[in-house]
């Protein structure tokens, strides 16, 4: 069918922020999409609340609305802009979700609009678990054993019906979220209690458990002719149990006959059709029985998804290009595979190599969180490695998470001998899977167990065990040997199973630069082969690359044009996410415009940096020396572009320098000026700026003398880490004893670093591109909450609200001080802190920064493009870039976090960055700008009701005032003894309730049984944080909205006074530029 | 590990080392994109004189079950495998593909870039090879490939009735066929290829089925003769070598491709509409030109293979001959509309 003509405007809902379970798979889909049917020609809007994404650019979709992904605010942008369709299947669960209430709720309907991609009816199909049910057995599919409840009765008599281990699956919530594995009747009353709290019908599935079984996953699409195509089938090695966002996948199956996996396909289409997906695709997920190959259907997701974007990536068919085409109705025959160029989307890819998908986890940011890998997923960013085996591509998969290991072990980073040969351990960890089970297979192979042994303890198919056990039977053959005497053979072999250099020194005894430079000495290389969609059956015009040593004929296609490379930013993690990736991207569109060949490399299969069409050719490789060094003499590069990767490339900044590598940009040594403290402090002096007052221990008597002398509070952390890793501020010597007494990683390579606070200081971030000679503000944040809260994790606004013009002008000169002295050639970016008069520099770090999407979208400049064009060369006066742009309106820039998945951890910031995304909320008022920040963060802040209020000693005069504000808003106070007291020493009615212990019902009650619609709770120090964390970690998981900063209590108040005022309104980030765009 | 070459006719060589069978077999060399199903593709008598090249990095990962055959025995000569699986894993595994092979004298080589080997054979086209276990001299096996000549494939396939009653309405004429393809005729008669045309009529058989098989379809000038006795009579019904068989009793051309379709990913769609279905392929012959002998009504074009545009099912005009070169594997494909066997 030709496309269709009676729709011409289209309405994405996108995913939001960056959560667990829903990361920037959806950037990409959604980027995917919008260019897809732009090029129809249709006119497209996007409503994203995510300022970090590459499809909320302006280019990428007509009309973009970074607005709260509330029907709400969708209701007013359709009223708005009229679109004749909405496609809700390329937003994840939330863009789904969202399509399905409008529906449901008549809006759609009263506008006029038309859902494409999946109807209604075939979404509810598939998510409402009983219709998909019984959509299931009219096809004679088996479902585990199940049924549906509302309340926690019916589900405790269903439970103990079917019988123990169950599976309980919240309905509607992505990522599993809310779901659990419970094994008896205690388990099942508090995960009912859960999962009905959390999912938004308060429905839960109640399920057989088919733990241990295998978990096989595929990616199946249909078009409106009937042609349905499986794109790929996965299996996870970490079997039913463990969530599959959680487990290490490979593509594609390994362990099942073809007359198995035929059936398999054979439901997929059954499936497909039965469900009534007729222009769009779904992953669906199987349970197979490895003792006798019965089969159950686990769930389908009728939408691209973060598997989808696995199977694109594994594969190199972009199944969310194509999922849009079919939307508006083209048939998978009318599609051409860009990758071949000559065949068409109506085709099964096949592939001729193994890939493997590896998770990475963030336990470290919570370690009060149970480490146990379930059905609800915890992983935060995942990489994909490709290999012509799966040794190689497993290997090459560890060291592409950045763990800091470079393989399955023989590392030299592996658990003593004493723990990893220690029997019960070993069996611990195979049974209870958690996020290093990878390493404990070896540990157990070495350890002497059988494949079936390990097998029967971790229900991993032996076939996977195995592959382990060849790695290490080649790790003992190559510790035999020193470097100078190893076999060629022996290490070309050792190189084919994916031994790391790093791995290779380790057995050898040797360093990773020597065995780098006598491989290459003795002719021991890699060759590059393509993902081609098709298994080398057609020569392709658009292939992706990676490496291997298991093979003979090189496949590269490097050229002798032009050309830059780009290092990506690996796994996302908590620090280092999607922002890295826009920038990445944005340096290849950059390099592409300026007629260089764009070279990427990247390992994270979620991101736009790794669609097959972003830069001219796409490396998915490690990002370690020995990865990007083989690539770049492959290559030769004229230039690398290490600043915009994040933490990652900038790892390998010095190691990859003085390996000869042309790094553009600001120097290296700049960049070590910037990150070293003491030259960082001399830098400083030189300069004339001041910085917190500072010292560096290495142990625990130098820390108590810094401490006195520069006085508490003060901030310790370890010295290079990301994202504020394991920094605390402690306000006495007792909790600097305790610090540094933790604190085993000191040395004096690694000292610990020892600022003093500054209590009560306004923490400013600004972001910067300079040329060498002239330096422009691309923007000045204000922070909402103050300094001490990592910034990652903190609210800010752009443009400031509460500096001094004065101020401003000095973190203005101080900025281009700075730039000029450390002749910054593209983005940099300061941390200030502002206290009374004196202006502090925090941070300076010569390189993008996770703000430099959002100071994009603020004031409408692409910075990091500039940035990249900067770096070829050209001059900010040449490219019109001489002002900083101030916009009329502010945006304020807010934290997500994903405490809902680590029950009982306390939601408390501080120092440490435990986000894992951003929202956007812009408006002509601050108030109802950072509102409207709240709620896309999902923060449902009531517009009446009862707010608690437990504040700190300290916090206790300026609460009075926020608690009068929230008074004369209507809003009714409740307090513990001590604020109540307080607040009615200022004439305030104040309900009072008992402390925790102190009688019932107390603040927990209140919480749980939705009395309280608002809590503001500052931390009040070591003695109270017990119950503290019980009541913050109780309104996380009743989903009450919760405060813990008084800074960000009066940015509510102010902005609910603003908003019960002036309401919202939404507006097209098209619209707030277009009159004040440019330089002025 | 015992040292294994493969040695293309055009002098291209690849070493790798052996797992299955010891020996040396001269055969035609083709890739196939399926990344499982090797058992099927030994035992598929279309394979016939056929060295397999496997794209796909792990080969014999479950293992092999005698239930899975296609026949009662082994068809194609040699495997050529990137890396041989040490262990195999299934509920339902008897035994490893090595044992297997070295049972039924098929050759097997692994560590061989079979990518490498896939595009040559794209590029250059499917050859003759040399697979050897014994010899590694390059020039003696280069002598033999050239020399050798390929038997006539006319292999008489097994029949189920000795006698050659024909008692059912349907009754399939075995060029080679595979185990898959027969289940499809439940109660069908199966007879030899040399079977006239005046037996099938005077049974009174209806549905004539000419199944698939290996080899050049051409070279079966007299099965040809009485299936173009047979048009008009009965329904015939033409599967992948048996489809050339009918095409050219029609009066159409088949030519031999350059590269052959084999995988089962390919997608075939009736080029007026675009529907159509991913099908498993394994055919080296192509159809060309139509015939219009089909009862004066000629034929015409059911499905074209999306990739190429070339001829993968055809009928004539009154729909009593179908031939299509691909083995369904959708769920729903049924043998082409009006025309039910079974």
């Amino acid at each position: 069918m030709p496309k269709r003509t009676d729709i011409k405007k289209i309405l994405i809902i996108s995913s939001g922020p960056i959560v667990i379970g829903q990361a920037c798979e959806f950037d990409y889909s959604g980027s995917q999409a919008c260019k897809a049917l732009r090029e129809e020609g249709y006119e497209t809007v996007l409503v994203n609340s995510n300022p970090a994404t590459i499809m909320t650019d302006p280019g990428m979709a007509d009309r973009t609305y970074i607005e709260p992904l509330e029907p709400e605010f969708i209701e007013k942008i359709i009223a708005k802009e009229r679109p004749d369709a909405l496609l809700p299947t390329l937003g994840g669960q939330t863009g789904l979700n969202m399509g399905f209430f409008l529906s449901k709720a008549g809006i759609l309907q009263k506008y006029g609009v038309e859902v494409i991609g999946a109807d209604a009816k075939a979404i509810e199909r598939a998510e409402d678990r009983e219709k998909f049910k019984e959509t299931m057995a009219s096809i004679g599919l088996a479902v585990p054993e199940s049924g549906t409840v509302t309340t926690v009765e019916a589900g405790m008599a269903l439970g103990e019906k079917i019988g123990f281990p169950l599976i309980l699956r919240p309905a509607f919530t992505m990522g599993g979220m809310g779901g659990s594995c419970v094994y008896n009747v205690d388990e099942l009353k508090k995960g009912l209690e859960y999962g009905l709290e959390v999912s938004p019908l308060h429905q839960i599935l109640v399920e057989q458990s088919v733990l241990g079984w295998k978990e096989v996953e595929f990616e199946v699409i249909r078009d409106c002719k009937d042609n349905v195509i499986i794109v790929t089938s996965m299996e996870n090695i970490d079997p039913m149990g463990v969530h599959t966002g959680d487990s290490i996948v490979v593509a594609p199956a390994q362990t099942l006959t073809t007359e198995e996996l035929v059936d398999l396909e054979n439901w997929c289409k059954k499936i497909i059709r039965a469900v009534g997906i007729n222009g769009g695709g779904t992953n669906i997920q199987f349970g197979v029985n490895p003792d006798n190959g019965k089969v159950v259907i686990i769930e389908i997701n009728p939408r691209v998804s973060r598997s989808s974007a696995l199977a694109s990536k594994a594969t190199g068919f972009p199944i969310a290009r194509i999922a849009a085409k079919l939307a508006v109705g083209f048939s998978l025959d009318e599609i051409v595979n860009q990758v071949t160029g000559k065949t068409f989307a109506f085709f099964e890819p096949t592939v001729d190599y193994a890939v493997f998908k590896v998770c990475r986890f963030a336990f470290e940011k919570f370690p009060d969180a149970d480490p146990i890998l379930t059905t609800s997923m915890k992983a935060v960013g995942e990489a994909m490695s490709i290999g012509r085996n799966y040794k190689e591509s497993l290997q090459k998969g560890i060291r592409s998470l950045e763990y800091r290991r470079f393989g399955i072990g023989a590392d030299g980073r592996d658990e003593p001998p004493a723990i990893a040969t220690d029997m019960e351990k070993i069996k611990n960890k195979l049974v209870y899977p958690q996020a290093d089970r990878i390493f404990w297979l070896r540990h157990a192979v070495k350890a002497g167990l059988t494949d079936q042994e390990i097998y029967e303890l971790s229900k991993i198919d032996p076939w996977f065990v195995h592959q382990i056990r060849e790695i290490v039977e080649m790790e003992e053959k190559v510790a035999k040997h020193k470097l100078a005497d190893i076999p060629d053979d022996l290490l070309k072999a050792a190189k084919g199973f994916g031994f790391s250099d790093r791995q290779i020194a380790f057995l050898t005894r040797s360093d990773e630069v020597e065995v780098y430079e006598h491989r290459k000495k003795h002719g021991i290389t890699p060759v590059y082969k393509l993902v081609d969609t098709c298994g080398g059956e057609f020569d392709p015009e658009r292939p992706y690359f990676y490496s291997t040593y298991d093979s003979t004929t090189n496949d590269c296609r490097a050229t002798d044009k032009k050309k830059v490379m780009v290092l990506g930013g690996g796994p996302n993690r908590i620090g280092q996410g999607i922002e890295f990736d826009y920038c990445c991207c944005h340096a290849s569109y950059a390099l592409k415009e300026a007629g260089y060949e764009a070279i990427m490399v990247n390992s994270n299969p979620e991101t736009v940096s790794t669609d097959f069409d972003t830069s001219t050719r796409l490396y998915f490789e490690p990002l370690t020396r020995e990865d990007v060094l083989q690539i770049v003499e492959a290559e030769k590069p004229e230039g690398v572009i290490i600043q915009f990767g994040g933490q990652t490339p900038l790892n390998l900044a010095k190691q990859l320098e003085d390996a000869g590598m042309p790094i553009i940009g600001t120097s290296v040594d700049s960049i070590d000026r910037a990150e070293d403290r003491k030259r960082f402090k001399s830098l400083l002096k030189k300069l004339k700026l001041t910085q917190p007052a500072n010292g560096t221990a290495v142990n625990i008597a130098e820390a108590r003398k810094i401490a006195k002398k520069i006085s508490y509070p003060v901030v310790v952390r370890p010295s290079y880490v990301l994202g504020g890793r394991a920094m605390m501020i402690v306000y006495d010597q007792q909790d600097l004893d305790e610090y540094m007494a933790k604190a085993v990683f000191a040395s004096p390579e690694r000292p610990v670093l020892i600022d003093k606070f500054l209590e009560d200081a306004i923490e400013v971030d600004v972001d910067c591109v300079a040329d060498g000679k002239q330096t422009v503000i691309c923007g000045i944040m204000e922070h909402i909450e103050e300094a001490g809260i990592h910034s990652g994790d903190s609210a800010c606004s752009l443009p400031t609200f509460s500096l001094s013009k004065s101020m401003l002008g000095e973190i203005r000169q101080a900025t281009f001080a700075l730039a000029k002295e450390l002749k910054v050639k593209g983005l940099m970016n300061i941390q200030y802190a502002v206290k009374g008069s004196t202006l502090y520099i925090l941070e300076v770090n010569p390189r993008a920064s996770r703000t430099v999407p959002f100071v994009a979208k603020a004031t409408g400049v692409p910075w990091a493009k500039i940035a990249t064009q900067v770096m070829l060369g050209h001059s900010l006066k040449k490219l019109g870039i001489e002002k900083e742009v101030i916009p009329k309106h502010f945006c304020v820039k807010e934290a997500v976090f994903p405490f809902n998945r680590f029950p009982g951890t306390d939601p408390v910031l501080g120092p440490e960055m435990k986000s894992t995304g951003e929202v956007m909320g812009a408006d002509k008022d601050l108030g109802v700008a950072y509102m409207k920040a709240q709620r896309a963060a999902g923060q449902k802040i009531p517009l009446e009701g009862k707010v608690f209020i437990s504040v700190n000693d300290h916090d206790k005069r300026t609460i009075t005032d926020i608690a009068k504000r929230f008074d004369s808003l209507g809003y009714k106070l409740v307090a513990t003894a001590g604020t109540a007291e307080v607040l009615r020493n200022s004439d305030l009615e104040v309900d009072e309730v008992a402390r925790l212990g102190e009688g019932r019902p107390d603040v927990l009650d209140l919480i749980k049984n939705g009395e309280v619609k608002l809590i503001i709770n500052t931390p009040g120090g070591k003695k109270t944080k017990i119950d503290e964390t019980k009541i913050r970690s109780g309104a996380i998981m009743n989903m009450v909205p919760i405060i813990t900063t008084i800074s960000a209590a009066r940015a509510t108040v102010n902005g609910l006074e603003a908003v019960k005022k002036k309401g919202f309104d939404v507006k097209a980030l098209q619209d707030y530029h277009s009159g004040d765009s440019g330089n002025n | 590990m015992t040292r294994a070459i493969l040695l293309l006719e055009d002098g291209t060589q690849f070493e790798g080392s052996s797992f299955g069978a010891e020996g040396e077999k001269i055969g035609e060399v083709i890739f196939n994109t399926q990344i499982i199903g090797w058992q099927e593709m030994l035992t598929d008598p279309s394979y016939s004189q056929k060295i397999i090249n496997i794209g796909y990095p792990h080969v014999g990962n479950y293992g092999i079950n005698d239930r899975l055959n296609e026949s009662d025995s082994t068809h194609a000569l040699a495997l050529i495998v990137k890396e041989y699986s040490k262990i195999y894993s299934n509920w339902q595994a008897k035994g490893s593909l090595a044992d297997f092979m070295k049972k039924n004298g098929v050759i097997g080589i692994e560590g061989i870039d079979t990518r490498a080997l896939t595009i040559h054979i794209r590029n250059h086209g499917e050859m003759r090879g040399i697979v050897s276990t014994k010899t590694y001299d390059v020039k003696a096996l280069a002598d033999k490939v050239k020399g050798y000549k390929f038997e006539n494939r006319n292999t008489k396939f097994e029949t189920n009735t000795k006698s050659q009653n024909i008692k059912s309405k349907t009754v399939v004429i075995n060029i080679g066929i595979n185990n898959s393809l027969l289940t499809k005729f439940p109660g069908a008669t199966i007879v030899s290829d040399d079977t006239t045309a005046e037996k099938i009529l005077a049974s009174g058989a209806e549905e004539v089925v000419i199944s698939s098989g290996p080899g050049d379809p051409r070279e079966l000038k007299s099965l040809v003769k009485e299936v173009g006795k047979l048009v008009g009579k009965v329904k015939l019904y033409g599967i992948q070598n048996g489809a050339c068989v009918l095409a050219l009793a029609l009066g159409g051309s088949v030519y031999k491709m350059k590269v052959g379709h084999h995988g089962m990913n390919i997608p075939v769609v009736d080029p007026k509409t675009g529907s159509g279905e991913i099908s498993m392929q394994n055919h080296s012959y192509g159809i060309e030109g139509l015939g219009t002998k089909g009862l004066g009504t000629g034929m015409e074009i059911v499905h074209v293979n999306l990739n190429d545009k070339t001829i993968e099912a055809f009928k004539t005009k009154d729909g009593k001959c179908i031939g299509t070169l691909y083995f369904p594997i959708d769920e729903r494909s049924k043998l082409p509309k009006g025309y039910k066997l079974v």
